[in-house]
């Protein structure tokens, strides 16, 4: 038996069981809707959810998949979090008001093109405590819950908190009872001669069976019994708390003694565990459905990087992950391969070959920048050498960590705008009413140098920074009511001890990021002005303004000088390189001042998502020849739409030189698009990823395509079914992707080609 | 005590990330100046070793530029981790960088005090004494032979192919590593007779082991374009059938024993060339 022979009925079982949906839970909302009134607290609500789960939710078992996991709980096939009973709460008109006024206020605060606000909470990108669940099971967390109760002096919300982690607990332990049970059920119906049950799948319904309720009750003590463990949990905290848990953590670091260990007592094989690896990673993608558009990848794991006690992580199962990826090339999930300067080229190598050899997205994260950066914000070592990515590449240190992020991005280069005079009057108020700006928008006739211009993007970064994130905080602080999430708290460090939720700021650390973009279209702009305006005196400032407010109408040559003349960031000019290295380091400062609803300070970090083409929609046109309405720049990544040829992966990972990301615990991408061509080879490239980590680079995807089959997609998609690229921080099939996306991967892509 | 290099050189790029010319990751340096003028040429702008003014989208854009010897020292050295890692190094190539040699001679010493590989890309259309002054510091020669037959060379490249054959003649008996590139273009060099010509005259050298790699060049235009923001004027050209290029792989290949790689259009050889002009 091999994973060939039951992976396209696997497949089937799924997509049959996820094309059935949505699913009737009304039944179980209207035992929730008896027990609930506006007065239940979000801990009773979420307590009140657990007993329903447990008492009336369904399970459901693919025969040809030998994990068992999927709740019918309502919720959507692509969604994490959200809708069915786990969402219950946040789908509440209390939530949902608070939600509203929050976008509402928003707006009416700043001009469209500044921020991106989905939410005042973050709901996804957090990771689960794997070491707690698989060193305790729900039993043992169940144990220090009630620990707690027993020996803490606590007040009646945090008792009352203590008592629904029992109730989650027991929840899991009731599900993984009916999932033994059904498999027993399934099995008794196979003896019957109608059944078409083939022996792989009665060898695994026999396994679920003797497991199930076990496991991840107790814990695990086998590779099988610890992957499913894994797969429980995360099914557990996204069917019932209402959090997007994305990623399965560090898969080789925390299943290798268990694969030792069953090799060991003559268990397991190579072959069996490497099943279970491709198993597994199929399962992350036909959980999911790429054809629907904007989808994107649903499943993120960690391999390599250091451990706690920062010893290398390059085991044979990140071995095993590595070809299971490349083996069963789909899009998901995303591999976020931790790198630093202690391992060897051929981990390099082969991570290289994975990034090469996937349609999925893969990511470098840079142990060297990143776990020191965690340290300078202050959090331990061992928890900061325990990070994973929580979402594309949300860096969150597992089981310790909550880093709200990801869902309020903020456009830099709209400040230079600001500053500029460009904004309506909503954004002057807003500032002057809170008195961050007292000098705003500024009389450009008086920015008599560039320093005076940059100490006004600096002031005005710093007010509107300081004013968002109180503004955010003020709303924070409703979380625990409006979604707490109890059973995932309690794997977290703190949470018991505190007896007190995450959302309550429970955890050992609770932080907030802004998700910055933009960064090279300001130092750009600014690297022009300081060109065209101060240096060589070519225009005054007024008029470069003018002819931003004007799109560049019948000023072509001046756009062109700006765009393809100037020096900008990426192109590895002394001049650019100092720019871009001040303006880091202001921006860190700034950002590690603002404070979140829990007393934290922020965690500095540069993250786009795609959000760099919708911020750029409502942007005018800037300083360094972008056109109003055209993209801004991706995250902390030189700009990818300059229109020549000063910028390549040499001068990108050479100016990271100049650069500090230690001061951006939550993480810097950079994105690299290269040309698809066969000289790019595993050689190339790793030298590329080898040199960005030792030049102090935070996390770099590697991206390529072949424009010309991308634009033929756009003409004929259905000559493309399965034609796949990576966007940013995951990968989506092409043609699903909405039409202005489409554009700019193609644009961005042929400015290599 | 090595040599202080003052002097200036005569360039029209530097690219940087360049996977194509020679082994690993480079930094090519592109030199102003060839003896050659071949037809098909894609970097016209290499041509004349003096400066000249391209109008480019409504800008003019001079091409060509002296750059100090430190100071390009100085760029080459920043990418040295890139080269290392990759096995990779630095290229001079043009134009011919071999009208150059007194300024790479300064360089070379720097270079390898930095263990840092070198190649050198030319037509061969210099004096033998070039070669000779070089060759025991220049770790790879790329060489481009483009016509065997007397008559087409000059017809289509302006010289005699003679001191060209000469000089490949004399690094091969030199068994100094080359990476042999043949550029082909429909019209040109793409019959049988011309491969036919070719592998006769590779034959012809008992120390041919001395190439070691074999790069075949299909003509791309992506350099047209530039004839027209000099002022100049330029035949269509068309790249050869694929048949003809599998051919010259396969017999040419056969003669050295060697793989031979078909280049992408991104080569930067005298099919190609950099489209940035600084």
């Amino acid at each position: 038996m091999g994973f060939d022979d039951f992976k396209q009925a696997m497949h089937n079982e799924m997509d049959a069981w996820y094309a059935s949906y949505p699913i009737d839970i009304s039944e179980m909302t209207s035992s929730l809707d008896a027990q609930i009134s506006e007065e239940t607290s979000g801990y009773a609500m979420r307590g009140h959810i657990y007993d329903v789960a447990a008492a009336q939710m369904g399970v459901k078992l693919f025969p040809h998949c030998p994990f068992y996991f999927e709740l019918a709980s309502g919720r959507e096939r692509n969604m994490w979090g959200m809708e069915g009973i786990g969402g219950y709460i946040k789908n509440s008109d209390g939530y949902q008001c608070l939600r509203h006024k929050y976008q509402s206020d928003t707006a009416q605060m700043w001009d469209k093109g500044l921020f991106i606000i989905n939410d005042f909470i973050d709901n996804d990108h957090h990771a689960m405590g794997v070491d707690i669940i698989l060193k305790k099971g729900f039993q043992g967390i169940l144990c220090d819950a009630k620990r707690a109760l027993r020996d803490l002096h606590l007040n009646d919300e945090q008792q009352t908190w203590l008592n629904t982690v029992i109730k989650g607990c027991l929840c899991a332990k009731a599900l993984g009872d009916k999932f033994a049970r059904h498999a027993e059920q399934l099995l008794t119906e196979s003896t019957s001669a109608r059944s078409s049950l083939t022996n792989t799948a009665i060898g695994f319904l026999n396994r679920i069976k003797d497991t199930a309720s076990r496991v991840p009750w107790q814990r695990p003590e086998t590779f099988y019994e610890a992957i499913n463990t894994l797969i429980m949990a995360r099914e557990l905290f996204n069917t019932l708390d209402g959090v997007g848990i994305c990623t399965y953590g560090r898969l080789d670091k925390v299943l290798l003694p268990y694969y030792r260990n069953d090799l060991k007592h003559g268990r397991i094989s190579y072959d069996e565990a490497y099943e279970l690896c491709l198993a597994l990673v199929s399962l992350t993608d036909f959980r999911w459905d790429y054809n629907q558009e904007q989808v994107e990848t649903s499943t993120t794991i960690t391999l390599g990087g250091l451990d706690s006690e920062g010893e290398v992580v390059d085991n044979i199962v990140t071995e095993m992950f590595f070809d299971a990826v490349v083996e069963c090339n789909t899009l998901s999930p995303k591999v976020n391969i931790r790198v630093s300067s202690r391992h060897n080229k051929r981990f390099f190598e082969s991570a290289v070959h994975v990034s090469r050899n996937t349609r999925s997205s893969v990511s470098f994260l840079n142990d060297d920048a990143i776990v020191t950066a965690m340290v300078n914000a202050k959090m331990e070592r061992h928890h900061a050498l325990n990070y994973v990515a929580g979402g594309c590449q949300e860096v969150v240190a597992e089981g310790a960590q909550v880093s709200s992020r990801a869902c309020w991005y903020l456009n830099l280069s709209r400040i230079l705008s600001i500053v500029l005079g460009q904004d309506s009057a909503r954004t002057y108020q807003t500032l002057a009413v809170n008195q961050r700006g007292a000098i705003m928008p500024p009389d450009l006739n008086a920015i008599t140098s560039f320093e005076l211009l940059y100490q006004h993007v600096i002031v005005t970064l710093k007010a509107v920074s300081i004013e968002f994130a109180n503004h955010l905080a003020n709303y924070q602080r409703h979380w625990k009511q409006v979604n707490p999430a109890p059973l995932y708290s309690a794997t977290l460090e703190g949470c018991l001890t505190n007896a007190a939720d995450m959302s309550a700021g429970g955890a050992r650390y609770t932080s907030t990021t802004y998700a910055t973009g933009a960064f090279a279209t300001l130092v750009d702009s600014l690297l022009a002005i300081k060109e065209v305006v101060f240096d060589s005196k070519q225009l005054p400032l007024t008029e470069l303004v003018e002819a931003l407010n004007n799109n560049f109408d019948n000023q072509q040559p001046l756009q062109q000088q700006l765009l393809t003349e100037l020096p900008y960031y990426g192109d590895d000019s002394d001049k650019s390189n100092i720019m871009a290295a001040r303006l880091l380091k202001d921006i860190e400062q700034i950002q590690r001042t603002c404070q979140n609803f829990a007393g934290s300070n922020y965690h500095p970090a540069f993250f786009s998502y795609h959000t760099n083409i919708y911020l750029g929609m409502d942007t005018p046109a800037t300083a360094d020849g972008r056109p109003a309405g055209r993209p801004v720049s991706r995250s902390a990544s030189p700009s990818d739409y300059k229109g020549n040829s000063r910028r390549n992966p040499a001068t990108d990972v050479h100016s990271l030189k100049y650069l500090d990301f230690k001061g951006y615990p939550g993480a810097a991408v950079q994105y690299m698009t290269l040309p698809v061509a066969k000289e790019q080879s595993d050689k190339i490239l790793t030298a590329v990823v080898q040199t960005f980590v030792e030049n102090g680079g935070s996390i770099v995807e590697l991206q390529f395509n072949d424009v010309e089959a991308l634009k033929d997609a756009q003409q004929h998609p259905e000559k493309y079914p399965n034609l796949s690229v990576r966007v940013c921080g995951f990968s989506a099939k092409f043609t699903a992707l909405d039409k202005t996306v489409q554009q700019e991967v193609i644009e961005r892509l042929s400015q290599v080609a | 005590m090595t040599a202080v290099p003052p002097s200036q050189g005569r360039l029209f790029d530097i690219q940087r990330y360049s996977v194509s010319d020679g082994p690993g990751i480079r930094t090519t340096v592109f030199f102003k100046g060839c003896s050659l003028r071949c037809s098909w040429c894609h970097n016209p702008e290499a041509l004349l070793s003096k400066k000249q003014t391209m109008h480019c989208n409504g800008i003019d854009k001079q091409v060509g530029y002296d750059i100090d010897g430190l100071e390009l020292l100085k760029l080459l050295y920043r990418d040295k981790s890139l080269y290392q890692k990759s096995d990779g190094g630095v290229t001079f190539s043009g134009g011919e960088p071999m009208l150059q040699t007194d300024y790479i001679r300064s360089l070379l010493p720097y270079l390898k005090r930095e263990n840092i590989h070198v190649a050198i890309d030319t037509a061969g259309n210099v004096p033998s004494s070039a070669y000779q002054s070089l060759s025991d510091e220049v770790d790879l020669f790329l060489f481009d032979l483009k016509i065997i037959d007397p008559v087409k060379h000059r017809q289509h490249t302006g010289v005699s192919n003679k001191q060209i054959l000469k000089n490949f003649t004399q690094l091969v008996a030199r068994q100094q590593p080359i990476e042999l590139r043949l550029p082909v273009i429909k019209g040109i060099n793409d019959s049988e007779a011309d491969i036919k010509q070719l592998a006769s005259f590779l034959l012809s050298l008992p120390q041919r082991a001395s190439i070691t790699e074999l790069k075949v060049l299909p003509y791309h235009a992506m350099g047209r374009s530039k004839y027209q923001q000099l002022g100049m004027t330029t035949a269509i050209f068309e790249a050869p059938d694929t048949s003809i290029l599998a051919q010259y792989q396969q017999t040419i290949g056969q003669v050295l024993d060697i793989d031979p790689t078909l280049a992408s259009s991104q080569s930067n050889t005298c099919t190609g060339g950099p489209d940035g002009v600084r």
